[in-house]
């Protein structure tokens, strides 16, 4: 039965009481096997029951203990420790940064051909060469014959020695002139540094040393009038025949030029500094002008010696005839001591007084031994004092017959011409052959040579570049020459004058002796003449009595040679043109030995005054009489034109071998044509 | 409500009971939690000490790196002692390395440097180690020479440069001279053979056939000059060597600068002639093959020692790191007098050169390639080639361009201030130990 007034709630609470309570146990039953349970977090571990939680502390234990015991190194330490050093050196080497291949920026631009002009080129300045001026020249002139061969080759030597005669002989008065050249004051100069101070470099020695020689030596000459003007200065012209370069330096136009024209220089350096002189076939024999001058100094001394010589070769022979004769005597029998009979001539000194007779060569033996001994002794003091002169002659060059030994032309003829820029002083000569007779000259050098700046201008400073344009240098002029006469044709010496007198027959009127010198054929000729006032001055003589011969030459296929040689004929006259004797008269002051003097008309129409005193100690008498006597013995060379050993020079005294027969010298020689008087 | 109460009442114990049921239940609960939770914070903390514990066996290991980039080697675990002598190894092997490195650095600084009027710089230093001076002006010249040491070093100096020069296959064009003398020559030969025929005036033909060969003639001497050298360059290219002019002799100070900017102008040199070697065969190049084709300028400032004035010292520790200042250069690397450190000083070359665009690289890599250089700034403008064929100079087919660079060049104290003049050492700040070779930079 349902009860009545109870609610649903109420009959059921206690169910539903109950039913919660049941609920909360399987809930609280639920939680304790569903739940997590109690854990704690044993390391990195959640989750850990507690229960369990010490066990796994324990294990954790155990295996730090394994690890610290294990015996294998910890993996991380195992990594190898790499070799910086050599990744570094690697490093090095390597390049910083790579392409594979450099891109250029752009592209080359042509040269097209064109290059510019050069430059940077530093301008040069230098301090422009000057060669110094040659020395003062020394002259010395001498007279010779032409060789006839040679003007028939050279025809243009007539242009240049306008004084040669038309024909043989070819008489000429030839000038030589000689200086030095101080070469080794240039170089070192050329060498020098320059001075700090100056704003200058050195040339550079490739400009010079090839380049620089002497291409030319130019004489100059200058006349000197008898009122003491001079006349106009002139380049003489070089040899004919003779190597040159002047007429090259006019066509100088490149560096190329000049170097062409230094190495000429240098392959013809004794034509150009010492050309040879002209070849003559008579005459003294050339010198040069310093070995004259020594020449000339020696003669009075070589003369001395020789007549010492002579005097004490005499003596010599002497001495040893006396030996001979007393070596006769010694043979003969002895004389006996008795006074000699009256009448008995004993010697050459006929009796003689008894005091003479005492003094007669003792002819006992005794006296003949001592006389020998003493006679001995002399000679052999001769012999020695003989031998120290021929030494004292062959010091200076000549042999006891006065014939040179050495040749001191030849010598210099010979000597080689160096470089210039390994010269201390150069020598050089040169030659006038168209002197005039009877002028007066004065002379002087120029050297001429390329000049090392030309050929450069464009690396000269633009100060300087003015002395690259002249393709030469020229030295300045020497200082001049002593003035030289040149000697006349012919010479006039008033040796004696006589104011005449005496008594009928005997009456003599004024006269001079006179000597007359004329040049002919490379020696002064010379004749004795007298004369009265009035007389013309002049004299003769014969040819044939000088033995000169004349040279026919012929031209045989465009060669000149000499196809016979005669003999000179007929007169040589003496005339000393337009002189005449007008007086002989005494000087003003009487009791001056000999006071007379003698007036003579010159051709100019004056009148001039010759003293004979004076005359006679002539210096210009002296080498004109010795000419003259040289010109007798003298023999003429046999032409030989032009060659390189051809100089010219006859030896007097020694005679040259004939070429013609001698029958030749029968048929009518040569006569004198056109000779000029 | 009197209903509850009498019901309640009526069931006294049942209302007991469920009320106690009912307030037990979340009490127990929670009296329960509580207790959990106690023990469970109990057992944590007892596991988190053993387990600390446990822990504090291990050790840090580290293994650093002489690279760095690279990062060191670091880790931890329960020592053992394999590890440990694997470590100490490492680390051993490591200090050798670096013992190594610095012995290879100095001795790569200093390669082939000779002391002015002195022997080489390793023949000094192994005087210095011996307790010996040195010949020569440095450290300190025998006060009996010195006078005439002074007074020669200068010439010494510049004849360096000479041989410098020469020694890495410098060239310079024939002189203008030569070439015209050369040319006037061949003119003057020219002109004659043209003229055989007896003319005296050239024909507008003949001129420019001379031109051609008198052209082709100067073009031939360049060209051939260019095959015997492996640059352009001559003295003018140095700037500030030349002949002492001043009445007093020049200090030592002085003379150490000569002698340090020698040393880079001889290395700057020899890293140009690096440069034009051809990679491929190993062989030198010559002008018209060749990377650099002229040196035009070098200029390495000069050093003032006296002006600096004094600074300090920089210590005798060189393991710590000097920090990067790139301020001063890309590479961050700054020496005196900007900021000195013990390791090294820097000096600083700028260049102008005359270089083959596409040999660009070469040049930089031949800077690298040489000591301790490093190029550091480089700028490039256009060259005017004919105008510089005019004055001789033949760059071959190569486009070229002018280059001016700017390098960095290194010099260790460690070798250097041993041998520096004492005012020089105190103007840089070289401590009284400085330079000497310093610790590996190693934690063990």
């Amino acid at each position: 039965m349902k009860l009545k007034g109870i609610k649903p709630i109420e009959q059921h609470v206690e169910k539903i009481f109950l039913a919660v309570m049941v609920v909360t146990l399987l809930a609280v039953l639920a939680l304790q096997f569903v739940g997590g349970g109690n854990t704690v977090k044993v390391g990195s571990e959640d989750g850990v029951p507690i229960d369990r939680a010490h066990a796994r502390i324990a294990e954790q234990a155990q295996r730090q203990l394994a690890r610290i015991r294990d015996n294998e190194p910890a993996e991380q330490a195992r990594v190898p420790v790499p070799d910086y050093v050599s990744e570094f050196l690697n490093s090095l080497e390597q390049p910083v940064a790579q392409f594979a291949q450099g891109i250029p920026f752009g592209q080359q631009e042509g040269a097209d051909g064109e290059i510019g002009t050069l430059t940077g080129v530093q301008a040069l300045r230098v301090d422009p060469p000057r060669l110094p001026r040659p020395d003062r020249p020394m002259v010395n002139t001498m007279g010779g014959a032409v060789d006839p061969l040679l003007i028939a080759q050279r025809p243009e030597l007539r242009d240049v020695a306008e004084y040669l005669p038309s024909d043989q002989p070819f008489d000429l008065q030839k000038v030589t002139i000689e200086s030095s050249f101080d070469a080794g004051s240039l170089v070192a100069a050329l060498r020098a540094d320059p001075s700090p101070d100056a704003d200058v470099q050195r040339l550079p020695e490739l400009w010079w040393s090839s380049v620089l020689e002497i291409v030319d030596v130019e004489l100059y000459r200058q006349e000197i009038y008898p009122d003491g003007a001079y006349g106009p200065e002139e380049l003489l012209p070089p040899l004919p025949g003779r190597f040159t370069l002047r007429d090259r330096l006019q066509n100088i136009q490149t560096l190329s030029d000049n170097r062409t024209l230094a190495q000429l220089a240098r392959e013809n350096g004794r034509a150009i500094l010492r050309p040879r002189p002209l070849g003559m076939i008579a005459g003294d024999p050339w010198l040069p002008p310093a070995d004259a001058q020594m020449a000339r100094a020696q003669l009075g001394e070589v003369d001395r010696l020789r007549r010492d010589f002579q005097s004490v070769n005499r003596e010599i022979t002497q001495i040893q005839e006396q030996l001979d004769n007393l070596g006769r005597q010694s043979m003969a029998p002895p004389a006996s001591s008795s006074p000699p009979a009256m009448g008995q001539i004993t010697g050459p000194g006929g009796g003689g007084s008894p005091g003479e007779r005492d003094r007669r060569p003792n002819t006992t033996s005794t006296g003949m031994q001592q006389r020998r001994d003493g006679l001995t002794r002399r000679l052999d003091e001769l012999r020695a004092r003989r031998d120290v002169i021929a030494q004292s002659l062959r010091d200076q060059g000549v042999d006891p017959a006065g014939v040179r030994m050495l040749d001191p032309a030849r010598d210099a003829l010979a000597a080689p011409v160096g470089r210039l820029r390994d010269s201390a002083d150069m020598r050089l000569w040169a030659h006038d052959i168209s002197a005039r007779p009877g002028a007066t000259y004065r002379y002087r050098f120029r050297v001429v040579t390329p000049n090392p700046l030309f050929g450069h201008g464009a690396t000269l400073h633009e100060d300087i570049r003015q002395f690259g344009e002249s393709t030469i240098l020229r030295s300045d002029a020497s200082p001049w020459s002593q003035p030289v006469a040149i000697d006349e044709d012919s010479y006039l010496f008033i040796t004696n004058a006589s104011l005449g007198g005496g008594i009928g027959r005997g009456v003599q009127s004024p006269n001079v002796s006179a000597e007359i010198f004329r040049f002919f054929n490379g020696y002064w000729r010379s004749d004795r003449v007298t004369l009265e006032p009035g007389d013309a001055v002049s004299g003769a003589l014969r040819l044939e009595q000088l033995d000169l011969p004349y040279f026919v030459i012929e031209e045989d296929e465009g060669t000149s040679k000499v196809v016979e040689q005669m003999r000179l004929e007929g007169t040589l006259p003496f005339r000393v043109a337009g002189w005449y004797l007008v007086d002989v008269s005494e000087l003003a002051a009487r009791g001056q030995g000999e006071a007379l003097q003698a007036v003579l008309r010159d051709p100019t129409g004056e009148l001039v005054v010759r003293q004979p005193e004076r005359d006679r100690q002539s210096e210009r008498l002296t080498r004109l009489r010795r000419s003259a006597e040289t010109g007798r013995t003298a023999v003429v060379r046999t032409p030989e034109g032009q060659t390189d050993g051809a100089d010219g020079r006859a030896r007097p005294g020694r005679q040259a071998p004939r070429e013609e027969p001698r029958d030749q010298r029968s048929e009518p020689g040569r006569q004198l044509d056109g000779f000029r008087n | 409500m009197n209903k509850a109460l009498g019901w309640i009442k009526s069931n006294l114990a049942i209302v007991i009971i469920a009320a106690v049921a009912i307030i037990a239940l979340p009490t127990l609960l929670f009296l329960s939690a509580r207790m959990s939770t106690g023990l469970r914070n109990q057992v944590q903390s007892e596991v988190d000490e053993d387990y600390r514990a446990i822990q504090q066996i291990s050790a840090r290991f580290r293994i650093p790196s002489l690279d760095p980039t690279e990062p060191a080697i670091e880790f931890t675990r329960p020592p053992n002692q394999p590890t440990i002598d694997l470590i100490r190894e490492r680390i051993e092997d490591l200090s050798n390395q670096s013992e190594e490195f610095r012995v290879v650095a100095e001795r790569r600084n200093r390669e082939g440097k000779r002391i002015l009027l002195g022997p080489t710089v390793d023949e000094a230093l192994v005087m210095i180690d011996n307790g010996e001076k040195p010949p020569g002006l440095f450290p300190e010249p025998d006060s009996g020479r010195e006078t005439r040491l002074r007074q020669e070093v200068s010439s010494a100096w510049i004849e360096a440069h000479r041989q410098a020069l020469r020694r890495n296959g410098a060239g310079a064009p024939p002189s203008p001279q030569v070439v015209l003398q050369q040319l006037q020559s061949r003119w003057d030969q020219e002109r004659s053979r043209l003229m055989t025929d007896g003319r005296t005036v050239m024909d507008e033909e003949d001129q420019r056939e001379l031109r051609e060969r008198l052209t082709a003639e100067r073009l031939s001497l360049y060209r051939q000059r260019a095959q015997d050298s492996s640059f352009y360059a001559d003295m003018s290219v140095f700037a500030g060597v030349s002949p002492w002019t001043e009445a007093s002799l020049p200090t030592l100070p002085t003379i150490w600068d000569w002698q340090h900017r020698l040393w880079v102008h001889e290395d700057l040199l020899a890293a140009i002639a690096r440069a034009n070697i051809d990679p491929d065969t190993g062989a030198p190049r010559f002008v018209p093959e060749a990377a650099v084709k002229r040196v035009e300028r070098i200029r390495v400032n000069p050093w003032r020692f006296d002006e600096a004035g004094a600074t300090p010292s920089t210590g005798g520790n060189i393991s710590s790191e000097i920090s990067r200042n790139f301020d001063a250069s890309i590479t961050g690397r700054a020496g005196w007098p900007l900021r000195p450190n013990p390791l090294y000083d820097t000096r600083y070359a700028e260049l102008t050169l005359i270089v083959a665009s596409d040999k660009i690289i070469d040049l930089i890599n031949g800077f690298s390639a040489v000591n301790f250089m490093t190029v550091i700034d480089i700028d490039i403008e256009h060259v005017d080639h004919q105008s510089a064929l005019a004055q001789g100079y033949v760059y071959g087919a190569d486009h070229v361009v002018r280059a001016r660079i700017t390098v960095e060049t290194l010099w260790l104290r460690s070798w250097m201030s041993r041998l520096m003049p004492p005012e020089v050492r105190n103007a840089v700040g070289v401590g009284e130990g400085g330079g000497a070779s310093g610790a590996s930079n190693i934690e063990f």
